[in-house]
């Protein structure tokens, strides 16, 4: 409850610092534009924080948080991990801070491996960096027991669990190492309403047991808005806003967040005219529009907007990539 | 009405809980189940000849040439006075031998080759062009040249077929290779560290088995024509190993005199080779979760 | 929409829909009733495997017949019932008077022909439109449901269509025939919130434009809250609460529904409280391979009592269009303790 009250002053446990990742193209014989994933994104992460990150598909917040555990090589910037630079370390050198930082997936019945029974699967990170007979069963024991999964259940193949327990099984895989932040990327979107819960509440219980930090990808924003305590906003590669959940949900500034929070259908009801309704669809992130990239959908965009890019800019934590963020709030 | 509804479905399932396991497997996969019986069949027999063999199948008798089917020849003998039958029993062994030491040879070669294929973009390039231009070569070709240039037995027969083969092999891993690397839980062993051989090893190869397995199951009944196919052009297993291209290939020039011996050894080779595909058409269904298991 | 119906023009009927597998009967549907009116969009909700998908697929008779699979009951459109009908009669039926639309649009739009070519086949198959007639009343169809510059997109093959484009273009298609009714089976699960809201916009602008009736199976209980006229909870087969949209989230009432809408993360509760913890509703859906001896629901429910896992809690009014299969609505509605 009070880990929202966080120290400002420590030095973060994670520092992303202008983040990019460029995907060549082909137009035939010649290099075509390239596709920006990612396009120079910063953020910073604190012990024990969530910061979610959410947008549409297709907005490179899954490229962005794979980027970060190098499963994507980034194209430039810095991930500074307690003040290493995870994104220049040879990667014999990074391999060592795997430990630090792991991975939970979208998909749980993909992302684990059909041939491997549950115990094995949990196992395998232990094994990578020095197993220990006489202390690694209890410890593969001891995780099923944390994520809530009976015993015996290690000796099962992925297939023969439901959705929700394999999840469980990749978030046991995940702490396996005792890292310091948990990628999650999309965890419940696969999951049905009720057993999302579950996971939700396993994953808040976790962090606050073991002062996990996560950084939470997802496009469902109640449920960012749920387990968040620092919201991003991500559009076409760009960070559009950042800030507090609270200042993120209650007065979003950017137009892009007003109108994804606008789309969501919410049970207490609303008015249908307080609908934004965005026209079109997102523009291709090999060609995207010049100046402010949202620009081609936004109610608001003027002739400045196409002109120069909007930074991210504001006082405090709350910061907004718009020209005419003041006007139109 | 829902009662009847349940009442036909229970009684449907009822029946089929009563019947013995073996056989609502055999109901189940019917093609499989066949072939494997045949291909046992075969194998029994095969391992067994030296003692089912009623002759030596290389012991010689001038004066029992070209006989006709009789209790002491079960089959009659060919052109030196050879037992057909037991001849045909030892065949068995040659065939199937060189069939599956092929199937095994190819696949391994494939698997190693493949993979690295796969995961190596120089060496992709290299060894698919290495592949593309073996493949442009006959098979056949390939191999008679090959048992021209070495000297024969069994086991240059085998590196002889399974050489053209290997190609094929490598290009299925690599595809397969290269579907499987992209999967999740690829990027979830990157994500705890798992170092690449070890990934290799444990998660990539694993998931290859199933369709290969398959494909190693026909490769191994081609093996088997193709050995007949070399023996029969006398560019074989050598003359004195009675495998059946070579008993073919000596019927030739006394057929109208004694069908069987041109018969025997081919109905039997065409048997093996219906079985082992039986077996691999059973594999791939067995195997495939697309196709929906029937009740 | 209460008192002042007309007729019901789709009709299920005490649906049972039970297939066999190699380890018993999967009782998919067990007993389903409901009425959809014309003009009025009704939402089916519930998690998955809950049978939603299986009663809405039978409804057009796409799933496999006997051995495989057995339907009982009755599913009536317009008075005829279409578990009866004749495979000619339900492919006059399909795409024409009743059409579906999917999750997925890719699976369901043919990638090698133009759009332009699909919505033409249905019209001069179901409306003996000619070539020409068929390809303009295509690309109006297109332009009915938004998508800009119809003349060029109705010769343009789907994989150059986005993910919402070919929504828009699947939904082109179903309405092509002026149906009267739709079903549509998660029409936005897989689309973005923000195309979502334009999909959702434009099913609502249609419904009320051709008065087509529209039965909308999802999982968000939100879609169905912003949406729909009438609810249809379903649970392990069973439909176990039925209201007026407003009824249903004004006074939730199953104890399953209740725990959907408490496992729902909210946009509304303010963040300084902190942290809610999400209701949890403990366990898994029950195998369907028994026959239910008591309510489906008890071995999760936090308001079971012992009879409940004895008697199959029957379907009761609780208020006008309001209907409950729970024994202790009428407690839970005093407000019980769970």
């Amino acid at each position: 409850m009070n880990a929202r009250t966080l120290a400002v002053e420590r030095a973060p446990l994670l520092a992303v610092e202008n983040l990019v990742k460029h995907y060549p193209t082909r137009r035939g014989w010649r290099a075509g534009p390239p596709v920006k994933a990612a396009d120079g994104i910063s953020f910073d992460l604190e012990e024990g924080e969530t910061l979610g990150l959410v947008g549409e598909s297709g907005c490179g917040k899954s490229t962005a948080a794979k980027t970060l555990l190098r499963l994507i090589e980034p194209t430039a910037g810095r991930i500074m991990l307690e003040g290493t630079d995870l994104a220049r370390l040879p990667a014999h050198r990074f391999r060592r801070y795997r430990r630090e930082m792991q991975m939970v997936f979208q998909d749980p019945y993909a992302s684990l491996n059909p041939r491997m029974r549950a115990g094995d699967i949990v196992a395998e990170p232990l094994r990578n960096f020095g197993w220990d007979n006489s202390d690694g069963p209890a410890r593969v024991a001891d995780l099923f027991g944390r994520v809530g999964l009976p015993a015996d259940a290690m000796r099962k193949y992925p297939h023969e669990f439901s959705g929700g327990q394999r999840q469980r099984l990749g978030i046991a895989r995940a702490l396996a190492l005792r890292p310091k932040l948990i990628v999650c990327d999309e965890p419940v979107s696969a999951l049905d309403v009720s057993i999302q819960a579950q996971v939700i509440n396993l994953l808040e219980d976790l962090q606050d047991e073991l002062k996990l930090s996560y950084l939470f990808v997802a496009h469902d924003l109640a449920v960012v808005r749920h387990i968040s305590h620092r919201v991003a906003v991500m559009y076409l590669g760009r960070i559009v806003e950042i800030g507090p959940v609270e200042d993120i949900y209650a007065r979003p500034r950017h137009p892009y967040t007003r109108a994804l929070l606008s789309a969501v259908p919410k049970v207490g009801g609303r008015g249908k005219g307080e609908r934004m309704l965005l026209k079109g669809d997102l523009p291709s992130p090999a060609n995207p529009p010049s100046g402010c990239a949202f620009r081609t959908r936004c109610p608001f965009a003027r002739a400045e907007c196409a002109e120069r890019a909007p930074q991210l800019s504001g006082d405090g934590a709350h910061r907004v990539a718009c020209h005419f963020a003041d006007q139109i709030a | 009405m829902e009662d009847t509804m349940i009442a036909t479905l229970e009684a449907r399932l009822e029946r089929q809980r009563r019947r013995p396991r073996a056989l609502a497997f055999a109901l189940r996969h019917p093609v499989l189940v066949a072939g494997a019986a045949l291909l046992l069949a075969m194998l029994a027999l095969a391992l067994f000849a030296p003692w089912i063999a009623s002759h030596d199948p290389t012991e010689m008798n001038v004066l029992q040439r070209l006989k006709p089917p009789s209790a002491e020849y079960l089959f009659g003998t060919d052109a030196l006075g050879r037992d057909i039958f037991s001849r045909t029993l030892h065949g068995a062994r040659v065939s199937l031998l060189v069939g599956v030491a092929v199937a095994l040879l190819a696949a391994l070669a494939g698997i190693l080759i493949g993979t690295v294929a796969g995961y190596s973009r120089l060496a992709d390039a290299l060894i698919m062009r290495v592949m593309d231009g073996m493949m442009a070569i006959p098979g056949i070709l390939l191999a008679v040249a090959l048992m021209t240039l070495i000297h024969a037995s069994i086991a240059t027969v085998v590196i002889a077929i399974a050489l053209p083969e290997i190609p094929r092999v490598v290009r299925l891993v690599r595809s397969l290779v290269l579907t499987i690397r992209e999967q999740p839980y690829i990027q979830a062993a990157q994500a705890m560290g798992t170092r690449l051989p070890l990934i290799l090893a444990r998660h990539v190869v694993p998931n290859l088995l199933t369709p290969l397995i398959v494909q190693a199951s026909f490769i191994c009944a081609s093996a088997m024509i193709f050995e007949a196919y070399l023996s029969f052009l006398g560019a074989g297993t050598p003359p004195e190993v009675p495998s059946w291209g070579n008993m073919m290939a000596e019927g030739r020039s006394v057929v109208q005199l004694a069908f069987g011996t041109i018969l025997y050894p081919g109905l039997f080779l065409g048997l093996t080779v219906l079985a082992v595909n039986l077996v691999g058409d059973g594999l791939r269904d067995l195997l495939d979760p697309r196709i929906a298991r029937k009740l | 929409m209460n008192q002042a119906h007309p007729a019901p023009i789709l009709e299920v009927d005490d649906l049972r829909i039970a297939f066999a597998s190699p380890d018993g009967i999967v009782r998919a549907v067990d007993g389903v009733s409901w009425q959809l009116f014309p003009g009025e969009m009704l939402g089916i909700v519930g998690e998955s495997g809950c049978g939603k998908s299986v009663t809405a697929m039978s409804v057009l008779r796409l799933l496999p017949g006997p051995p495989a699979m057995y339907a009982s009951g009755a599913i009536r459109f317009r008075g005829e019932n279409l578990l009866d009908a004749t495979e000619a009669r339900m492919r006059e039926l399909r795409g024409n008077a009743i059409s579906m639309i999917f999750q997925d649009p890719m699976t369901s739009l043919n990638p090698v022909l133009t759009i332009g070519e699909q919505i033409a086949e249905v019209l001069m198959l179901h409306q003996g439109l000619g070539r020409r007639a068929a390809w303009t009343r295509a690309a109006e169809m297109l332009d009915l449901v938004g998508i800009p510059d119809p003349q060029r997109r109705v010769c343009e093959y789907p994989h150059q269509f986005s993910g919402g484009m070919r929504q828009r273009a699947m939904i082109a298609l179903a309405l092509a025939c002026s149906p009267a009714v739709l079903i549509a089976d998660e029409p936005t699960t897989a689309l973005d919130v923000t195309i979502q809201a334009q999909i959702m916009d434009l099913l609502d602008r249609l419904r009320r434009e051709m008065g087509t009736a529209i039965v909308l199976i999802t999982h968000d209980l939100g879609v169905v809250a912003e949406s729909c006229d009438r609810v249809v909870v379903m649970y392990a087969g069973n439909k176990v609460e039925e209201a007026a949209v407003d009824e249903l989230f004004a006074r939730p009432t199953h104890p399953y529904t209740r725990g959907l809408l408490g496992a729902m993360p909210d946009l509304d509760t303010p963040v300084e409280a902190g942290r809610r913890r999400l209701a949890e509703i403990p366990g898994m859906v029950p195998s369907l391979k028994q026959a239910a001896v008591g309510c489906r629901f008890a071995p999760r429910c936090a308001y079971a009592e012992a009879g409940c896992h004895r008697t199959v809690p029957a379907l009761a009014p609780l208020a006008v269009g309001h209907a409950v299969a729970c024994l202790r609505a009428i407690d839970i509605l005093e407000g019980a303790p769970a």
